[in-house]
């Protein structure tokens, strides 16, 4: 059954069109990469469904349930959390105040530390600094708020832009397992943009080609990974 | 001497901060300056005036009921004003040209209704009063003093320790983001509102008990509360506290060097050194380039 179901969907920014009659369909429970050449539109799809572009036509489908053009917060209560691109925090305010805004509308106290206690599990650094601003803290450990922040909320999907970028090798490395955590500990289902396409095709269950703002391909990461589709887009990327 | 002047220093400081705090909240959560922000306090003190001289309720009344009145003046003008613009997308500049007619417009209206005469509210008698170490202090400004003290340590625990004062914090630092998980910051923003506005109430409140009520007070009083912000860090409440009595103190000892009448020159020196030098204010935080805006 699937989760999340883009029809026909235009948009984006004011007269600026970018997305030209995307189709996508997340199955639940699976992690699909969306991957395409910088410009293709890929920040913009994501935050179409989260409502923060411009829509000019077409639908989105969430859980059989139309949400085209429902505000932010609205999709926060049906279970769509949204991490963007650039390992954004509330800078001034401390670790833990940071997550607990992913939550911010559970009053049960006992509930909000049960979720820290899941977030601080995955990942621990979290823990050590949670009195801390939040702007003190390092690339890698503001890209891991950032994903703490939107799994408060236990999500049932999860969208990443870009949760590799300016981070070290090895880092990369790290945030794509626990991506994959994600995924079977927290029973979400994940879209994620990502420029390495290599190592995320290796934890990724889909793929979906964006190239100028047209969906040009969907298959599962096994038979994409050969494609000639994806030596085409992204030639010698995979080599 | 001194203690003459670090008094009247303390008491103008306290006064600037009312202002100046207001102003803060409202700026850290919208992000444009709301110039209206004085006339709230106007409006609050002719509301005073007149629900005081023409119903002889009780103070222990007429005072809360003004501070509501400044809440929902200043909610009203969110609403009706400021939020159908920002719906049309303006920048902020635009809502800096809209708080500045209204500024204008609300002036000129409490002086239609009022009159261009000074209005002067005796609830309570000017005194000689107190003498502490050779300066004189009256009861209305030791009041002064302690409800600003108080209010201030209101507000600190209240954006420090509140879940709406934490979601204020995250909407002023990052607005976009505040979108993304989930906020309503068009509540929040509203709220702000409110909140600043109730404190420009009690201002307008205080104001009219210690000096004299004219309709071009708010503007006057605008610029030092604008001043001390720019001063303290327009972005930190408590720096725009601190700001304020900066501010304060500045122009009373600095008149003890010059004529009582470059009072204003005082901060608007004060204002474009600031500027220069300190952009941000003592306490506004550069987080530098490691935190990346979306």
């Amino acid at each position: 059954m699937s989760l999340l179901e883009i029809k026909n969907l235009d948009a984006g920014y004011e007269d600026l069109n970018v997305l030209k009659d995307v189709n996508l369909k997340l199955e639940k429970g699976k992690m699909s990469v969306l991957m395409g050449p910088n410009g293709a539109g890929k920040s913009t799809l994501l935050k179409s469904i989260f409502n923060i572009t411009t829509i000019t036509s077409g639908d989105i489908f969430f859980n059989n349930k139309k949400i085209t053009k429902l505000p932010a917060h609205k999709l926060m209560d049906l279970g769509i959390a949204f991490v963007p691109q650039g390992k954004v925090n509330f800078g001034i305010l401390s670790v833990r105040d940071n997550l607990i805004l992913g939550i911010h509308k559970t009053k049960d106290k006992t509930i909000i530390e049960k979720k820290l206690k899941e977030i601080y599990k995955q990942f621990p650094i979290l823990k050590e600094k949670e009195k801390e601003y939040a702007f003190t803290l390092s690339g890698g450990q503001q890209q891991m708020l950032a994903i703490g922040r939107a799994l408060m909320s236990s999500p049932k999907l999860l969208l990443m832009d870009e949760p590799s970028l300016g981070l070290a090798p090895k880092l990369v490395k790290e945030m794509f397992e626990s991506i994959k955590n994600i995924r079977d500990n927290f029973d979400t289902t994940i879209l994620v943009v990502e420029h390495n396409l290599k190592s995320m095709m290796n934890v990724a269950d889909d793929g979906y080609i964006l190239v100028q703002g047209e969906m040009i391909a969907h298959d599962s990461c096994k038979n994409l990974k050969n494609s000639e589709v994806m030596k085409k887009v992204f030639v010698g990327e995979l080599e | 001497m001194f203690f003459q002047l670090l008094i009247n220093g303390l008491i103008a400081g306290s006064i600037y901060a009312l202002i100046a705090s207001g102003f803060s909240i409202i700026y850290t959560t919208n992000k444009f300056v709301h110039f209206a922000h004085g006339s709230t306090a106007t409006v609050a003190a002719y509301f005073l005036y007149w629900i005081f001289s023409n119903f002889g309720l009780p103070l222990y009344l007429v005072f809360p009921l003004t501070i509501l009145i400044a809440a929902l003046f200043g909610f009203l003008v969110h609403l009706l004003i400021y939020l159908p613009l920002k719906k049309r997308k303006s920048s902020s500049v635009i809502l800096l040209i809209a708080s500045l007619a209204l500024m204008a417009f609300f002036d000129n209206l409490m002086q239609l209704l009022f009159g261009a005469d000074v209005k002067i509210l005796s609830i309570f008698p000017h005194g000689k009063g107190i003498e502490i170490l050779g300066a004189y202090i009256t009861p209305i400004q030791i009041v002064i003093l302690i409800v600003v003290l108080l209010l201030f340590f209101g507000l600190w625990a209240f954006s420090k320790y509140s879940k709406l004062g934490k979601i204020m914090r995250a909407v002023s630092d990052n607005p976009e983001l505040a979108k993304t998980t989930g906020i309503n910051s068009i509540r929040v923003q509203h709220w702000s509102f409110v909140i600043g506005s109730a404190i420009a109430g009690l201002a307008g409140i205080l104001i009219a008990l210690e000096h004299n009520i004219e309709p071009a007070m708010g503007t006057h009083l605008m610029i030092q509360g604008f001043t001390a912000a720019v001063i303290g860090g327009v972005t930190s409440i408590p720096g725009s506290i601190v700001g304020a009595y900066v501010l304060g103190l500045t122009e009373n000892f600095g008149i003890w060097f010059l004529p009582s009448g470059y009072k204003s020159a005082i901060a608007f020196v004060l204002l474009l050194i600031f500027l220069i030098i300190r952009p941000q204010g003592i306490f506004g935080i550069n987080q530098g380039n490691r935190d990346q805006k979306m």
